[in-house]
């Protein structure tokens, strides 16, 4: 995930922010235009101060529109280390205001910078509180910007934006994944001052301290030798902090080379020292153009990174100038922004008209489409009923035939299971069928139609039959009964629809008839038209 | 002395002319293009809608239009059966005699009843269908009773129309013996089977009655 810092880099790199940095030492300024993180021109102002102020002025007058970030690089700066009590975010400023108030009175330049919640019991935020002491010097500086017509940007301290600026070279230098020393130490030689030294604890700032450049002391042995027995003070100050000696301090020195060949050579009292030439710094701070002509001195490095930052650490300016420069850049980024967001409404328009035509267009091509097939469709369906006679009374004709096709009884399959139930000792005398037709009638309209010979229902067909058998063949009364019996079973198997009764046998042995014997006569025996059976045959065919 | 209060007034200006053209754009755009925009959509999705329901009727038109060539087909077929239109008696006539003649009916005697119309109700609603009736009595005698059968089923068959028989009869008359077959196979020889047969000549006026008739 990238961190803050890396956004802040990429924003630089889009938008390029344009600015002059005017950095403020103790023995000169410099003043520097810049474009994103790179520096376009810089100018070294080492006269009196009026002939500086006037040359810087002369320089900001070139580009008025470009806002100026001041940053200072002064001796009288002092950082106090307290706690804000927890309030909400809307009071947080005017208690902040409050604080700074009591910290430093009277002070013009002042600002604070959370650090993280407090530790311990009391609840509340840790604050690192700092202050430009006012001097003469100073109030001429400050003067300055209500002198130009460039907007002021904001006022800022070079040890405090410079933190980030340590951990930023010892990262690229080390790697990331090296574990970090909890203690650094950076030391750079500025021409506008001297040897600026900013130790950090944990990615914080510890202390700052400048040792000023002298010109009795010239040789690069001298100077290391300076440096030695500065930076053994500045452990002497840290011990104080918490500094653990046996751990040991890493120490980076940007300047000559010279020079940092001679540190190299005297032994420092830190852990680790690391060199680099203001040229390789900037290639690792992701800076350019921060190179003097020299190649020496270390203040373009800083002035770069202080001012180019987007978000500032800690700035020192009044609250109500930020607030003032925050509203103009507010109108500034919003006319932008709106501007912006007017190009894409314009282009969203745009792009709606034109989705309008496109779908105008299928709209009325699928209008015609839909009009030419209605028309059609209404010619065909006027076509449907143009025939001889209207398709509905076909349909009930062909119903009709249907129901009569239906009720229609196959004789010749009668015939076949007549003759099947037949033995060869029978003969049939005479068959009389009558069959009694149903009524007809039209099924109801549906809708849709159903086909003509589905929607006829069968209807029931109501048929009489009588079979006259000669069982003439027989001599024996009692097997001509036997075979006319054998015969109705032979006729309820095969049409186990229909009501099968004897109407006569060949004897008249029926529970309706008179059977009559008379003396002499053989019953079991007969002759002529006894010979006859009967059987009837009624009910359903279909 | 720098005027920074003429260049913020500025700004503000600025910014102020920026907000209006914005609003003023996507005010047009909001107010005038999209809801247009979502006219057209609508209407495009109901032309859309329209074909798509044509389509569907004329799907459901094809379908239609075949089951009436279908039945336009059967209607075609019963026509040419003479199912639809006048019985013709001297066609019955010819028919009866031809098939008399053709199945060996010694004897045939047959008497068409004059034409009756049968109006068929639909079951609701009051339209209706006539039918023409004309009952058939006819009595025969043949030699066997496979000739009045094969008579009885080609009459059937023959008719135009729809035949549908209501009575038969069959009944030996004398029993076959070897001298009688004799003369049968010889062309002469009495009947040994006669029947009667009672049958519904029926077919279809082809103009409809009058409702209620």
């Amino acid at each position: 995930m990238p961190s803050l810092t890396d956004i802040e880099g990429i924003a630089q790199r889009l938008f390029a922010l344009k600015r002059f940095v005017l950095m403020i030492g103790d023995t000169g300024a410099l003043i520097a235009r810049l474009s994103g993180s790179r520096i376009v021109s810089h100018q070294f102002l080492t006269g009196t101060i009026e002939e500086n102020i006037r040359q810087a002025k002369l320089a900001l007058s070139e580009f008025p529109k470009y806002p100026v970030v001041m940053l200072y690089d002064v001796l009288g700066q002092t950082y106090r280390r307290d706690r804000l009590p927890p309030v909400s975010l809307l009071d947080r400023p005017k208690i902040l205001a409050r604080k700074l108030d009591s910290l430093f009175p009277g002070a013009e330049l002042k600002g604070g910078m959370q650090l993280g919640r407090s530790t311990g019991e009391i609840r509340g935020f840790d604050y690192l509180f700092a202050s430009i002491a006012a001097s003469p010097e100073i109030t001429e500086w400050q003067s300055v910007l209500s002198q130009i017509e460039n907007p002021a940007c904001d006022i800022r301290l070079l040890p405090v934006e410079s933190v980030k600026l340590l951990q930023q070279i010892m990262h690229a230098g080390n790697g990331k994944l090296s574990k970090p020393n909890p203690w650094n130490i950076l030391i750079t030689h500025h021409r506008t001052g001297g040897f600026r030294q900013i130790v950090t604890r944990d990615g914080g700032l510890a202390i700052a301290r400048m040792t000023a450049s002298s010109a009795a002391i010239e040789s690069p042995a001298e100077i290391a030798g300076l440096l030695r027995r500065e930076i053994g003070a500045t452990i002497d100050y840290i011990t104080r902090l918490g500094f653990d000696r046996t751990a040991g301090l890493d120490a980076i020195f940007i300047g000559r080379s010279d020079i940092s060949a001679a540190l190299k050579n005297v032994q420092l009292p830190v852990r680790k020292l690391t060199v680099y030439t203001p040229a390789e710094a900037e290639s690792l701070a992701g800076i350019s153009g921060a190179r003097d002509d020299s190649g020496h001195f270390a203040d373009l490095l800083h002035a770069a990174w202080g001012a180019s930052r987007i978000i500032p650490a800690l700035s020192v300016w009044a609250l109500n100038l930020r607030q003032a420069r925050s509203r103009v850049l507010a109108y500034v980024w919003g006319a932008r922004a709106l501007a912006a967001a007017s190009l894409a409404a314009i282009l969203y328009s745009a792009n709606i008209y034109w989705e309008i035509q496109r779908t105008e267009a299928e709209y009325l091509q699928l209008e015609s489409t839909r009009a030419a097939l209605q028309q059609r469709y209404d010619e065909e369906v006027s076509k449907l009923d143009s025939g001889p006679m209207p398709i509905a009374r076909m349909r009930d004709i062909i119903a009709i035939q249907a129901q009569l096709q239906n009720a229609d009884i196959d004789l010749n399959s009668l015939y076949t299971v007549i003759n099947s139930a037949l033995s060869g000792n029978v003969r049939l005398h005479a068959l009389d069928i009558e069959i009694d037709p149903p009524e007809l009638a039209l099924a109801p309209v549906q809708d849709p139609p159903l086909p003509a010979d589905e929607s006829a229902e069968t209807p029931p067909v109501e048929v009489g039959i009588v079979l006259n058998l000669d069982l003439s063949s027989f001599r024996d009364a009692e097997l001509a009964i036997a075979e006319a019996d054998r015969m109705i079973q032979a006729l309820r198997l095969a049409l186990p629809g229909m009501k099968i009764k004897i109407l006569r046998q060949p004897l008249r042995i029926l529970p309706e008839e008179t059977l009559t014997v008379k003396p002499g006569e053989n019953v079991l025996t007969i002759s002529g038209e006894d010979r006859i059976a009967k059987i009837e045959l009624t009910g359903r065919l279909k | 002395m720098i005027d920074r209060e003429a260049a913020q007034s500025a700004l503000v200006q600025r910014f102020a002319a920026a907000l209006i053209f914005f609003l003023a754009i996507s005010a047009g755009c909001y107010i005038y293009l999209l809801p247009d925009l979502a006219s057209f959509q609508q209407m495009k999705a109901a032309a859309n809608d329209g074909v798509i329901s044509i389509n569907i009727q004329m799907n459901d038109l094809s379908a239609r239009k075949a089951r009436e060539a279908q039945d336009r087909n059967k209607f075609d077929l019963l026509a040419g059966r003479g199912f639809i239109g006048p019985q013709n008696r001297l066609d019955a006539a010819r028919i009866l005699e031809s098939l008399r003649v053709q199945h060996r009916i010694s004897s045939l005697e047959y008497q068409i009843e004059p034409v009756k119309t049968v109006t068929i109700l639909r079951q609701s609603g009051n339209s209706s269908e006539t039918l023409n009736l004309s009952e058939i009595s006819l009595n025969m005698r043949g030699f066997l009773d496979s000739d009045l059968r094969n008579f009885i089923a080609a009459l059937k068959r023959g008719l135009p129309g729809f035949v549908t028989i209501t009575e038969v009869e069959m009944e030996k008359i004398s029993a076959p013996d070897a001298a009688l077959l004799s003369q049968i196979s010889l062309g002469g020889g009495s009947e040994l089977v006669e029947g009667s047969l009672k049958i519904l000549w029926q077919a279809m006026q082809d103009s409809p009655q009058p409702d209620g008739s």
